[in-house]
């Protein structure tokens, strides 16, 4: 059984041959029909003289710019719809004031957690073993020291001043646009 | 000079520890550390100083609240622990973006050709070892690099 070939080489495989993008095997069928075939090898220098055109061609810069408007909306990240974001929000300061009314409960809770490691639960007796529970304590750390209210007062005012003039002056002038 | 040494020796091991940390806030966080390079590098005076400004403020209101939850007990106690351990998370979470970012743009003019997670490791590690210079390095390059750091971060914040 013999292979039908194609008369003539199809433009794409004329185009994948000027781009030097064809398989070693089919390069050189390719190359062996354009020798034998002259109307391939007139359409070949046809395309490779338009592709030489095209490329000598100046550049024309478009009319309208749209890179200065697109690529910063290309830069922005996926937007957060304002409902998802007010949400958050609330449920924050709503675990937020859950807690703060719920500290009396835990300090509560956690007063009976503290158990010293002597203790044995009475519990456990009548399962007729006992239990030591490890020490389970934790204490705020101390810092130890001794400040007037007026001191105390005084650096937390100045650091907050500095911060409100500080902030106003250096991030209230205009920032320029980076990247 | 046990002091010193052992000061030395904590920026040492608190550099090992950065690295995994920096690495993994490169890997969570690669916009907002790449545009707080690029602030540091564009305006790196105004970034020291809402650096300074914005780090003095937040650790003298998380030691003033300290202070008094120090002084008080019951439900105060526990009711100023939640915004004292809310700024004490600010200025750790600054802190460190600042520092990865700093470290990684070190690493990144030092060593261009490497990968992110390279340029982070050799940049903490030069941050980190050169920050553990007695003086020099505890006083001048340390909190320079700490609040050129965290300055360009909450600029980052502030571009439009």
């Amino acid at each position: 059984m013999t292979e039908i070939k194609p008369a003539h080489l199809s433009d794409f495989l004329l185009n994948e041959y000027l781009d030097d993008a064809l398989t070693p095997s089919d390069r050189i069928s390719a190359e062996t029909h354009l020798k034998g075939c002259t109307a391939c090898a007139a359409r070949v220098g046809a395309m490779r003289n338009l592709f030489v055109e095209l490329n000598s061609l100046p550049e024309i810069a478009p009319v309208v710019d749209f890179s200065a408007r697109i690529l910063p909306l290309l830069e922005k990240n996926p937007v957060i719809s304002p409902v998802l974001r007010w949400l958050t929000a609330f449920q924050l300061a709503g675990a937020a004031i859950g807690l703060i009314l719920l500290w009396p409960l835990l300090e509560a809770f956690g007063s009976s957690l503290f158990i010293t490691g002597q203790e044995s639960i009475s519990f456990f007796s009548t399962l007729s073993f006992s239990w030591t529970l490890p020490v389970v304590t934790w204490e705020l750390p101390r810092l130890g020291l001794d400040f007037s209210t007026s001191a105390l007062v005084f650096v937390v005012v100045s650091a907050t001043l500095m911060w409100i003039l500080g902030n106003s002056f250096l991030l209230a002038r205009p920032l320029r646009r980076i990247g | 000079m046990n002091e010193i040494l052992t000061i030395t020796l904590a920026f040492v091991v608190f550099t090992l520890f950065s690295i995994p940390l920096f690495i993994c806030l490169q890997v969570f966080f690669p916009a907002r550390i790449l545009k707080a390079v690029e602030t540091a590098t564009k305006m790196p005076a105004r970034s020291f100083l809402v650096g300074m400004v914005n780090f003095i403020f937040l650790a003298v209101m998380t030691f003033a609240l300290m202070y008094l939850i120090d002084r008080l007990t019951g439900i105060w106690q526990g009711i100023l622990i939640l915004p004292a351990l809310a700024l004490l998370g600010l200025l750790g979470g600054g802190l460190s973006l600042g520092l990865a970012a700093i470290s990684g743009m070190l690493g990144e003019r030092l060593f261009p050709s490497q990968s992110v997670w390279q340029r982070a490791l050799w940049g903490t590690l030069l941050l980190g070892l050169g920050s553990a210079t007695p003086f020099v390095g505890w006083f001048l390059l340390f909190p320079y690099a700490a609040w050129l750091g965290m300055g360009a971060l909450i600029i980052s914040f502030f571009q439009k």
